[in-house]
């Protein structure tokens, strides 16, 4: 099967690869484009390590096709720093050892991004929900519950600081 | 990495379009949504297809019209879109249960109504990578000629893995399914059959276009409940589902009662007699358990999925009485299941 | 007393931010220009004998760079952990569905896949032998020709076990089944291979023991050690299951076949077929005691089902009968450990060696004694708890024990014990509640005998900036973070300053393996003596400059101290001054760890003598119709000794915790006649976040005088091991029936006795 034309915007910037049909984003991500940041724990969407948001959602990037996101907006671990200052989570992660391997993180990063981008006062519940679909063998989940609800009172913070100004 | 076989992949802009693509294909021509359960069969080579055919590029094929009397939800409808729904979560909470306890929530933002309402049976045997199934000389569902689960039976038992079928079914709703040269509309509950590798009426070249759920269910007092075994409160495909619909009239009596149970069988299989035993009744501890003890006998499960078949089958009875316990109010006996059912 | 300024405190890892950022490489990041993908071909068949192995199609294939079979290994055709008895490339036989028979080298994945079709391989099945029990009997099928089954049969006694049982008031005898568990490592094995400038093989290895991993492979291809250079990248978790070597060996095979660099990763469902899981075990298990409870004596006989390799059997059965008796006094001990050869899946070194199977007996007993004698869980461990100054059965004296009885009245007091008859024990009719305790020993080390050491090497640079070189692997157990912490600590620079070269052995010293919960001991004090080298000569020389007392001085937050008070010149005024005037900032050392001398009665072989004890009590609810269990609360005390870096004990207690739920309810490979039914994370089923509770957590800190920096010790493998009896025993508790075998499944719940009736 011949290669096909796709663009799309990952993490901010415009980009075109020419990939076969049948590569999933997983590999386009880290084959074309050497975003290497997402990883590959099972190929069948049981662990969540390749969890990048498209188009705002989290999704397992080795269930989607390259050419599935023409036209799309995809995010992955390399882009949830903007300017080179790490987003809170990012922070709180590290130093709230929401990991030790870190090789689940990248997926496990993005899901509770995804959850802080539409509800910055999420519930134990709710975090306990986002992350349903990522597995971690290392730590288990309590310190990434902790560094969500303490990244999730910094952009409260940060919004309230705004809005008194 | 477990990788995709090459394949030739359209995405038509209508159904029409698709439905043609898919009729005129000349080789081995399969449809896809989401394709999270379409992917992973491909990439373990035990489902096979060289040109995919995509309904993710259709416009509106995605919409859920939840306010309408009778609601339509089309097919490329995301599970996640399905339970943020506001309306069809007040309306139809069971349904709305059974969307949110399918797989994770990265899952839920790919996977479709479509593609659940379709997804392949599955079995121990079956959903292995192509070097193990070699490795047994490949089983009756697939390449091979031994079903391992029952190894004198001459049908596949493959059971059926939709947790919307069960509740869907329960709640009476109906299909549009087009082809290049025809729509028909059918119950969904027609749409399966009993058998692990035809397991659905649908032809290969129709395409399943939307769902309707009948509207009638709210003012007539339709209460209804959807109950999922399975050992973690993510990710699993359910070993056992019961969905079940009741209507009742101002006097709390029974007038019409629905119940399908899921994972025991190729298809959802119906319990026929909750409307028989519950009609024309208030409900009861004692009919609750007249149809418990009738659907442990409906219910086939074999090993072919987590948990000892044997067990099972005495959690039907378990998991029918919860069900139906919900349903009239009655205090639970059961634990809630690990997973959260609750939709957040 | 001066507060630590960083060890004791929570720190970010070094390399948390590349890990955050997606920066940090694993074996599957590295990307090199020419790259070829690696890949190994492995035995459908759990026994089989190779009638034909034709490569010569796939040989000839465009884009195929090179193809091996055994007879291309230039030297040794075995892995070497304990005994060269696994082949890395199968010559006649597969005695495991996981035996790998050919590699291949190729342009890119698809090329790959066609050349391991191409290869042509006739196997002639033949009967398994599956059932250890059966494999022990004389006369069996032998499953590697010419060898014994029995693998491994060992006898320790101390004391007079029989006499004892003869005078005891109680004995219990029950036998006791565990499973297969995998570690389930989220990234799977891999190595990259390539040939470097000098003609040797540099390979890149997701390991825990890189120098381990050198030796194996410069014997696999025949080269001098010094021609071999191995290189940790972040590494994706391993769990003792990357202590023995993998695919690494075989990717220096490639590259140095195809002298180009080859990628070599492991999918999941290889991975899971193929490296060695936690043993089976078969334990029959006897305690005798008197009526108020004392033991007397424990009789085990360990029967572990080992696989047709011996991998780490001896290891792990050695650390199993070492703890068979718990932390309890008692001088009666027998101890029978036979290891099986059979042809299902190897096994191995998994969190804890032994440990966590012999807990779930101890435990589960010691629970079955205090009801037969009708005392209380707590009591009855209480009573018989070693202490320090307790001479084990094994004559071992315990330099430091109180942590055993600490932490079991930490733990109890945490979960209220005493008034646990007040909490509603049966919620609804058919829903039980109970509580159930389990406290353990584990020691930290190698053990006595074995060559258990570290080095590091550490030099400040003129602008105040560390580099610190080891050689042990940071596998996300965070000894990355411990030494930076110590080297900083005792050089007074903030953590940033303190760079940790990941473990390269043409780089780094020796630290030996990162198991056994060694490594924050070994090459903590290792660091501690380099660290203490080169503080001294910025303190002498400080003290030179400023005619201070070299005692008035310290080096505190990237300062010099006087008396505790900051002075004005830094510690990188006092670096540069020591480049310019030559003094030597640089430091090596290579530390032993010392075993002591004045215990002569040690019996036990390769006993271990620091210990890491805790104690952990869950609270479940059961479902006595379905069998459902759900643990609802789980306490856990662990003692650290010291807590360097809080932050990695934690995240080890829960991680440990985490993987116990699992071993106890969930997880087991189901392996039929030799063939694994659920090799993918699907179908092996590991707690995801709504799986566990929220887990309550107490460290202990109550220094280890034996050897230990700052009197801290490893904790990483005892977390796991009393979960699963824990639960043994609140389901126990809850509705009145023993389990004797893992996983606890809702099946195996099931019938409870007398539902309709049971007591509460």
């Amino acid at each position: 099967m011949g290669e096909m034309n796709i663009e799309f915007n990952v993490n901010g910037k415009q980009v075109r690869v020419s990939a076969e049909p049948n590569k999933t984003l997983l590999y386009v991500l880290r084959g074309n484009l050497g975003l290497t940041g997402t990883k590959d724990g099972c190929s069948s969407g049981d662990c969540g390590a390749c969890v990048v948001m498209l188009d705002g959602r989290p999704v397992n990037s080795c269930m989607v096709l390259g050419p599935q996101v023409e036209g799309s907006s995809v995010v992955t671990i390399e882009g949830l720093a903007s300017n080179g200052e790490l987003h809170p989570l990012q922070r709180t992660f590290g130093e709230t050892w929401a990991f030790q391997c870190g090789f689940c993180t990248p997926g496990m990063l993005v899901s509770c991004y995804a959850l802080l981008e539409l509800n910055d006062h999420p519930s134990r519940e709710e975090i306990l929900t986002a992350i349903a679909g990522n597995f971690c063998r290392c730590t288990g989940y309590q310190a990434v519950i902790k560094a969500v609800e303490q990244a999730a009172a910094e952009l409260r913070a940060a919004k309230g600081g705004a809005g008194n100004d | 990495m477990l990788r995709l076989p090459p394949i030739k992949l359209v995405a038509p802009t209508t159904v029409q379009a698709a439905a043609k693509a898919i009729a005129t294909s000349d080789d081995n021509a399969r449809l896809v949504a989401g394709g999270t359960d379409l992917w992973p069969n491909m990439k373990r080579r035990h489902q096979k297809a060289d040109t995919v055919v995509s309904l993710m590029s259709i416009p509106d094929l995605d919409s859920i019209d939840s306010a309408n009397a009778n609601m339509r939800i089309g097919a490329t409808a995301t599970l996640a879109n399905i339970i943020r729904d506001d309306k069809l979560r007040a309306r139809f909470p069971a349904f709305a249960v059974a969307v949110a306890s399918i797989s994770s929530p990265p899952l839920r933002n790919m996977g479709t109504i479509g593609g659940n309402l379709c997804v392949d049976t599955r079995c121990t045997y079956y959903n292995q990578t192509e070097e193990w199934r070699r490795s047994i000389d490949y089983c009756l569902k697939e390449d091979g000629k031994i079903c391992w689960v029952a190894t004198k039976s001459p049908k596949c038992w493959a059971h059926t893995a939709s947790d919307s079928a069960p509740i869907l079914c329960a709640l009476d709703a109906k299909v549009r399914l087009v082809s290049a040269s025809a729509r028909r509309e059918l119950p969904l509950a027609d749409m399966y059959v009993d058998d692990g590798i035809d397991y659905l009426a649908k032809q290969p070249d129709e395409i399943l276009t939307e769902v309707l759920v009948p509207g009638s269910s709210d003012s007539d007092h339709c209460r209804s409940a959807f109950w999922k075994l399975r050992r973690r409160g993510s990710i699993d495909f359910s070993t056992l589902s019961v969905a079940a619909a009741v209507w009742t009239d101002d006097n709390d009596v029974v007038t019409r009662a629905s119940m399908y149970l899921g994972a025991v069988g190729s298809a959802p299989m119906p319990v026929a007699e909750i409307d028989t035993v519950l009609v024309g009744n208030k409900m009861s501890e004692d009919g609750i358990a007249e149809i418990a003890h009738v659907a442990h006998k409906i219910a086939r499960p074999m090993d072919n999925t987590d948990f000892a078949a044997s067990w099972r089958g005495k959690m039907t009875v378990q998991y029918v009485t919860a069900v139906l316990r919900e349903i009239a109010g009655l205090p639970q006996l059961r634990m809630r299941p690990r997973h959260r059912l609750k939709v957040v | 007393m001066t507060e630590s300024a960083i060890v004791g405190q929570w720190t970010a890892a070094p390399g948390a931010e590349e890990i955050v950022t997606g920066k940090a490489r694993y074996c599957p990041d590295i990307q090199l220009p020419g790259l070829l993908c690696g890949k190994l071909l492995y035995s459908p068949h759990a026994r089989a004998r190779i009638r034909k192995l034709d490569v010569r199609k796939a040989r000839n294939m465009p884009g195929v760079f090179a193809v091996i079979t055994h007879a291309d290994i230039p030297g040794e055709n075995s892995y070497l952990y304990a005994e060269p008895d696994q082949p890395l490339l199968v010559v006649d036989e597969v005695r495991f569905q996981g035996d790998a028979v050919a590699a291949v080298a190729a342009v890119d994945e698809r090329t790959a896949d066609a050349a391991l079709a191409a290869i042509e391989v006739e196997y002639q099945e033949l009967p398994g032998i599956f059932d250890p029990l059966e494999a022990m009997q004389p006369g069996a099928d032998q499953v590697v020709q010419g060898e014994d089954n029995v693998m491994m049969s060992q006898m320790y006694r101390a004391g007079d076990v029989e006499a004892a049982i003869a005078s005891a008031d109680v004995v219990i005898e029950n036998t006791y089944r565990t499973q297969w568990a995998e570690q389930a490592f989220l990234e799977m094995e891999g190595g990259v291979g390539l040939v470097d400038d000098e003609g040797g093989i540099t390979v890149y290895s997701s390991c825990q023991a890189p120098h381990r991993d050198r030796m194996q492979i410069a014997r696999a291809l025949a080269m001098p050690e010094s021609m071999v250079r191995v290189i940790t990248p972040y590494i994706g978790g391993a769990f003792g299951a990357k202590d023995e070597a993998h695919v690494q060996i075989h990717a220096g095979l490639l590259a140095h076949a195809a002298q180009r660099p080859v990628h070599l990763i492991r999918e999941r469902r290889e991975s899971m077929l193929t490296h060695v899981k936690r043993h089976p075990m078969i334990i029959d298990y006897t305690t005798a005691a008197t009526k108020e409870g004392k033991l007397l004596a424990v009789k085990a006989r360990v029967i572990a089902d080992a696989g047709p390799y011996t991998n780490s059997t001896h290891e792990v059965l050695n650390k199993c009968g070492e703890f068979i008796g718990g932390p309890y006094k008692v001088e009666n001990v027998e101890v029978e450990k036979i290891g099986v050869r059979t042809n299902n899946p190897i096994t191995g070194a998994f969190r804890g060696f032994g440990a966590p199977q012999a807990a779930f007996v101890y435990e589960s007993q010691m629970d079955d004694l205090a009801r037969k004698l009708g005392m209380d869980p707590l009591a009855i461990r209480l009573l018989n708890g070693v202490e320090t100054g307790t001479k084990m059965y094994t004559g071992v004296v315990i330099r430091e024990g109180t942590a055993m009885k600490a932490s079991l009245n930490k733990a109890a007091e945490m979960i209220e014990w005493e008034k646990r008859d007040q909490v509603e024990r049966r919620p609804a009719r058919h829903l039980r509640r109970g509580f159930g305790m389990a406290t353990i020993l584990k020691g930290s080390g190698l053990g006595r005998g074995l060559a258990d050491h570290a080095g590091v090497v550490l030099e400040m640079h003129r602008d105040g900036s560390v580099v610190l070189q080891s050689g042990a692997a940071d596998m996300g157990q965070g000894i990355v973070t411990v030494m930076a912490q110590l080297a900083a600590e005792r050089l007074g620079i903030g953590m940033s300053s303190v760079r940790v070269v990941r473990a390269d052995t043409a780089k780094s010293p020796d630290a030996g393996a990162s198991c056994a919960s060694r490594q924050a001991m070994v090459s903590g004090n290792a660091v501690l003596e380099a660290a203490d080298t080169i503080r001294d000569t910025l303190l002498t020389m400080a003290a030179g400059k400023t005619k201070i007392a070299r005692d008035r001085l310290d080096l505190k937050a990237g300062r010099l101290t006087v008396d505790g008070e900051p002075h004005e010149l830094t510690v990188k005024d006092l670096a540069l001054r020591a480049g310019i005037w030559g003094y030597p900032l640089h430091a090596e050392s290579l530390v032993h760890f010392e075993y002591p001398t004045d215990v002569p009665d040690v019996t036990y072989r390769f006993s271990q003598e620091v210990f890491q004890f805790c104690t952990q009590i869950a609270q479940v609810l059961v479902d006595c119709e379905t069998g459902q269990v759900t643990v609802e609360r789980l306490i856990a005390v662990h003692d650290a000794g010291k807590m360097i870096n809080p932050g990695g004990v934690y995240g080890q207690i829960e991680g440990g915790i985490a993987q116990g739920i699992g071993y106890a309810l969930t997880e087991e490979l189901i392996v039929k006649e030799g063939h694994t039914q659920n090799p993918s994370l699907e179908n092996y089923v590991i707690p995801m976040a709504f799986d566990i509770p929220e887990l309550e957590m107490e460290v202990l800190e109550i220094p280890e005088p034996l050897g230990a920096p700052l009197g801290a010790k490893g904790i990483a493998e005892s977390p796991i091991i009393p979960t699963a009896p824990a639960i043994r025993n609140a389901i126990y508790d809850a509705i009145d029936k023993p389990l004797y075998e893992l996983p606890m499944t809702a099946e195996r719940v099931l019938p409870v006795p007398d539902a309709g009736s049971i007591r509460h």
